[in-house]
């Protein structure tokens, strides 16, 4: 065994950073970069990389907006597709994640009126729906309740609603996903907000959120 | 205030990332590969496409079998999908040759890559069928259905004495109708006439079923003209049955009401669904009501997958609400709607639907299909008049 250099010395091991590293910006466009030019070509391999990367975030998106929705597997699967067929179209103006949620929010909006459209048509009142089971737990029920009111809102009203107080998404953010500006998601927030109260009153599973709200 | 609201979806969105409905990510991934294969693929150099396609129609030039629909001509070059008077041939891609007599009215109803339906409202034709692998064509005589794979025979159907003729040259068809009890293979040289009962309405039955086998006649060839001299022919002495139809288009509709009461019963169970639907509108701006609806329920029963029968459904809907009777107009227009949803009178049938519901003291439904169709249509006709209903 060799003696250690006198120029060395032996440190600690370094810890866990305790903030990840900033985010080298210039690193993710030319990522993004590569991996739009690959969707654009139907590289399998980058196909598959943009479907893992982004998979969770666009099903996450869409459970915000739909709750558990039976059609939630297929709006997802439409939503990749439509990346697919509309890649050559993005300009990185915004990040790929960004632009992916958008179409989510889209895909979303789309099922959403048609099923009103369909309901109007084909007088399939939500409570000729057969039954769900019953929610075992309080959690359960209040997030059927909110999603069975939310479900009452016009398609743009719901989207604005979910994002914002489920997701916790910002004004600037919901504008961004909505396509439109931040006085149009106040104005279908401040809608939604006072349709969903007036609604939340009927029902058992919000008294806790009802009770709060009636105070002073 | 919306710190409750905050923690409320919190609540939701925890409870959705704890117990909410997961993605099964393999079979995602699995079904987002095969689109970008398809599409991939659909991508391929254009001379590769090409040579696919020419690879496709050698193939299909091979088995001399068309992947389009059949093209059709006539000989006097009217348009075969629309009703034809009169005597005319019309002659198919696949070889099959159809010769219509003089006073027939006719028409090319349906054409797919593997054979047609040609209906025959009154007069008589003669059909030779070029027999292929898997060849679907059909012949509607009256309510008289004549389905065949191959072979030549004589058909007619005269209206007014109920009376239908089926005469083979060739081969076999398989025929089904009123009182023929299910099907009835018939096969060359046999030849099958029925009478049906003039008085009967929705269940026409026979009073004679004649099968025999007389010297059959000679088949007209694929590239003749020459009428078959043995096909039955419509008996000269028949009734001007068009003549309802001739004061029905002419707005003269009490002559038409007397001309399609002297026919009787007949007139609705030989109609053709086009026929029907004039008849009940013949009827409905006559003044006759009861005869109106007799049509329409004519054309749902006796033509149940025709587009007519589901006008038919709106139209009875209609005149249920214009009579008052709004219970009634609103099951025919739901049923409608349903069947119908882009159908051509689904405004229509929208705006009667919330009018009739109203009307028949179902407000709450009223109002809340006006609603609906208020943010779809602000600016829409009657948007004033649905507005007065959502009013206290």
């Amino acid at each position: 065994m060799t003696a250690r250099p006198a120029h060395l010395r032996l440190v600690p091991p370094p810890s866990a950073p305790s903030e990840l590293p900033a985010v080298d910006t210039r690193a993710r466009e030319t990522n993004e970069a590569e991996l739009v030019a690959g969707l654009v070509a139907r590289d399998p391999s980058v196909c598959d990389r943009v479907y893992r990367l982004y998979q969770a975030a666009v099903w996450r998106m869409l459970r915000r907006v739909l709750g558990d929705d039976p059609e939630l597997p297929d709006l997802h699967h439409e939503v990749f597709v439509q990346a697919l067929q509309s890649a050559h179209r993005f300009r990185g103006d915004s990040k790929l994640e960004t632009w992916l949620i958008a179409i989510a929010i889209n895909c979303a909006r789309a099922k959403l009126r048609s099923r009103a459209r369909r309901r109007w048509l084909t007088f399939m009142a939500p409570e000729d729906l057969p039954e769900a089971p019953a929610p075992t737990t309080e959690a359960a029920a209040q997030a059927r309740a909110v999603y069975t009111i939310v479900g009452k809102l016009p398609a743009e009203e719901r989207i604005a609603f979910t994002l914002k107080f489920v997701e916790g998404m910002t004004l600037d953010e919901l504008a961004a996903a909505m396509g439109c500006s931040t006085g149009t998601v106040k104005r279908r927030l401040r809608r939604a907000r006072e349709r969903f109260d007036r609604m939340a009153q009927r029902h058992p599973a919000l008294k806790a959120y009802t009770s709060v709200e009636d105070q002073p | 205030m919306s710190r409750a609201l905050d923690q409320l979806g919190r609540a939701v969105a925890d409870h959705q990332d704890d117990a909410g409905r997961e993605l099964d990510v393999d079979r995602g991934l699995n079904r987002f590969r095969t689109e970008v294969d398809r599409r991939r693929l659909n991508r391929r150099s254009p001379w590769a496409f090409v040579a696919a396609a020419v690879a496709l129609v050698v193939g299909w030039v091979g088995l001399a079998w068309p992947a389009r629909p059949l093209e059709v001509s006539l000989v006097q070059g009217a348009d075969a999908e629309r009703w034809i008077e009169g005597a005319d041939e019309a002659r198919f891609s696949d070889g099959s040759v159809v010769v219509a007599e003089a006073k027939s009215r006719w028409r090319v109803a349906e054409r797919t890559a593997r054979g047609a339906t040609v209906q025959l409202e009154r007069g008589a034709l003669t059909a030779r069928v070029v027999h292929r692998e898997d060849t679907s064509w059909q012949v509607d005589a009256g309510p008289f259905a004549i389905r065949v794979t191959g072979t030549a025979f004589t058909t007619s159907w005269d209206p007014a004495r109920q009376v239908f003729g089926l005469t083979m040259h060739e081969g076999t068809v398989v025929l089904s109708g009123p009182g023929v009890g299910g099907q009835l293979v018939v096969t060359a040289p046999e030849h099958v006439q029925i009478q049906l009962d003039r008085v009967a309405t929705t269940a026409p039955r026979p009073t004679t079923i004649q099968r025999d086998a007389p010297a059959p006649p000679a088949a007209p060839s694929a590239t003749s003209r020459a009428m078959p001299s043995a096909a039955p022919r419509p008996a000269p002495s028949a009734p001007p049955v068009d003549a309802w139809r001739e004061h029905a288009r002419g707005r003269r509709y009490a002559e038409a009401l007397a001309e399609l009461r002297a026919l009787g019963a007949a007139a609705l169970t030989s109609a053709s669904p086009a026929d029907l639907l004039l008849i009940a509108q013949t009827a409905r701006l006559g003044g006759d009501g009861a005869l109106a609806q007799q049509a329409l329920v004519a054309l749902r029963e006796h033509h149940p997958a025709s587009v007519e029968a589901r006008t038919a459904q709106f139209l009875e809907g209609r005149m249920h609400f214009d009579q008052g009777r709004h219970a009634a107009a609103v099951t025919a227009l739901s049923g409608y709607l349903q069947a119908a949803p882009d159908g051509a009178f689904a405004g229509e049938a929208q705006l009667l639907l919330i009018l009739a519901l109203h009307h028949a003291g179902r407000s709450e439904e009223a109002r809340s299909r006006a609603r609906l169709y208020l943010q779809h249509h602000p600016t829409g006709p009657q948007a004033d008049r649905l507005r007065s209903i959502l009013e206290p």
